[in-house]
């Protein structure tokens, strides 16, 4: 953001807050230098052209305990989920996997990167001289060029990289992979790592460098998902994109690495690890025998989450391991990128059932689900009341309640600049997206009820070539 | 006593004494412990995690113990 906008932005935002503090002490200073202060007499916050009064209500202290008992259940709840989930029993199932998990030393580590790429001629010469560029540089690049009709294959061999051309493949991206790892599974060996990385997304300069070095030190680690920021531009919805993927990265941070999904865009898998899934997949898990990715799935990098912490793989996200990823430039293409997630999680819980590998991601699915009866309820509630009351109640506890809010909106995308703090603060932009955000959940349950099926969805890069 | 004050929102669609009906002070309270169990669970996400170490998968600790014995 340019300097001038960030002063503007600061000065905007101080005096929102300097007419909200002043506001607040007239009124405490009205009641509290009246004599008593602990009488019932209302505090009033006398504004031009109506009158907001703080009425003295239903004491908030009964079910501010029972929300509090409410917080510790759900609280409980998570961890037990988290629990179950980090739980991996010795199942004797696992191990009847044909499997070799002693990793080789640091100095012996090959470093592999595979990407699929569909007619991505425009945004190769950015992104695999950007991997040689790493502070440790990629062994080999393959990519698999997959139902190509630009240059594509002959782009990603000029610049020195190798390329397997897909063949017949009708099943997107996870049928491209499929094809190139049933190659390449025959030469590896232990100490073998892929980084799967999208060709039109960009990694932290040290990506790899950190990666094989955790790998190293930690023989329990299988995989490493990338955390993604939201690449600049696209307006308000870019902006609101952005906050949400900050959001995630603290979370991520604060759960100290713990996965939700090892992204599509970017993440490292031991070879090893991927070859148990194939092993496993028409088996102990969903899919064909022998293939790493289920083609059946419409959200593939979800479903290879499931299916490695099925098999009782550890895995985890770094801080330094970003990677900066494509935003929908849109509501429509958002919309539908939205629903394509939503769907494939619900489509990949409902494959897998109710597991100990899955349980925190139906907690989450309730979680949701929760959310969106609370806010309905809300919009419901506030709307009525807004349409029957005869002059505006202002609570000091519900006041407390919403400051207490906009900190931890603001305070989360903090990271992010003005620009994300000024989306956040006064709430309603993020509730009105949040709506859009339910919306989309409800009309993919909806759609799940109705067995519908998802459209991929397709996202044109800017050289107008096709990008699904 | 509640001054009145310019009543501005007077009731625009809805009689005021709905506000008082057991149904809706029922929502009130439905829609006010949903307020705070989200707000406990935005603060909640502002603490660590405790650090925990990642289990080997079942195919080391056989391995593992295999090598012990």
């Amino acid at each position: 953001m340019r300097k001038g906008a960030a002063v503007g932005s600061s000065i905007v935002l101080i005096i929102i807050f300097v007419t909200l503090l002043l506001t607040t002490v007239d009124a405490l200073g009205a009641k509290y230098f009246d004599g008593d202060p602990f009488d019932d007499e209302p505090l009033a916050f006398r504004l031009p052209g109506f009158f907001i009064a703080e009425v003295p209500g239903p004491h908030p202290i009964d079910f501010l305990t029972i929300s509090i008992i409410g917080i510790i259940l759900v609280g409980i709840g998570s961890v037990i989920l988290e629990t179950l989930s980090d739980l991996r029993l010795l199942n004797p199932e696992y191990l009847e996997l044909d499997l070799n998990l002693q990793p080789g030393p640091l100095n012996s580590m090959t470093i592999i990167v595979v990407v699929p790429a569909h007619n991505e001629a425009d945004n190769l010469p950015v992104t695999l001289p950007a991997l040689m560029q790493q502070t440790r540089p990629p062994d080999r690049i393959i990519v698999v060029a997959d139902n190509c009709t630009d240059e594509t294959a002959a782009v990603a061999r000029s610049l020195g990289a190798e390329v397997i051309e897909t063949v017949d493949n009708a099943n997107r991206k996870a049928g491209a992979l499929n094809q190139a790892f049933s190659q390449l599974r025959r030469s590896e060996t232990s100490s073998d790592i892929y980084l799967v990385l999208d060709a039109d997304t960009s990694l932290s300069p040290q990506f790899l460098d950190v990666a094989e070095h955790y790998l190293a030190g930690h023989d329990e680690i299988f995989a490493i998902g990338g955390l993604f920021y939201g690449e600049p531009g696209h307006g308000l919805i870019g902006q609101l994109q952005r906050n949400e993927y900050f959001r995630y990265q603290l979370q991520i941070k604060h759960r100290r690495g713990r996965v939700f999904v090892l992204t599509g865009t970017a993440s490292v898998f031991r070879a090893q690890a991927l070859l148990g899934v194939a092993q496993a997949r028409g088996n102990l898990i969903p899919g064909n025998q022998g293939e790493v990715y289920d083609s059946a799935s419409i959200t593939e990098d979800n479903e290879l989450t499931i299916a490695l912490k099925s098999l009782g793989f550890g895995m985890i996200s770094l801080q330094e391991c970003t990677v900066e990823t494509e935003l929908m430039p849109t509501w429509s293409t958002l919309w539908t990128q939205r629903k394509r997630w939503q769907r494939g999680a619900l489509d990949n819980l409902a494959e897998y059932g109710v597991t100990t590998a899955t349980a925190r991601y139906w907690g989450q699915q309730l979680g949701i689900a929760y959310g969106v009866v609370a806010l309905f309820s809300a919009y419901f509630f506030l709307i009525v009341a807004s349409l029957a009351m005869e002059y505006v109640h202002l609570y000091i506890f519900w006041l407390v309640v919403t400051t207490i809010f906009i900190i931890d909106r603001v305070g989360t995308v903090w990271a992010g600049g003005w620009s994300a703090r000024l989306v956040a603060a006064p709430l309603v932009i993020e509730v009105a997206y949040s709506f859009f955000l339910q919306i989309n959940f409800i009309s993919s349950l909806i759609d799940l009820v109705r067995r519908k099926k998802q459209k991929w969805g397709h996202l044109p890069s800017p050289a107008g070539v096709d990008r699904s | 006593m509640i001054p009145t004050g310019q009543q501005v929102w007077a009731g625009i669609l809805f009689e005021p004494e709905l506000l008082n009906e057991p149904w809706f002070l029922l929502l009130g309270a439905f829609v006010s412990f949903n307020t705070i169990v989200f707000v406990g669970l935005s603060l909640g996400k502002v603490f660590y995690w405790p650090k925990v170490r990642i289990r080997p998968h079942p195919h080391q600790i056989k391995d593992e113990r295999a090598q012990e014995k």
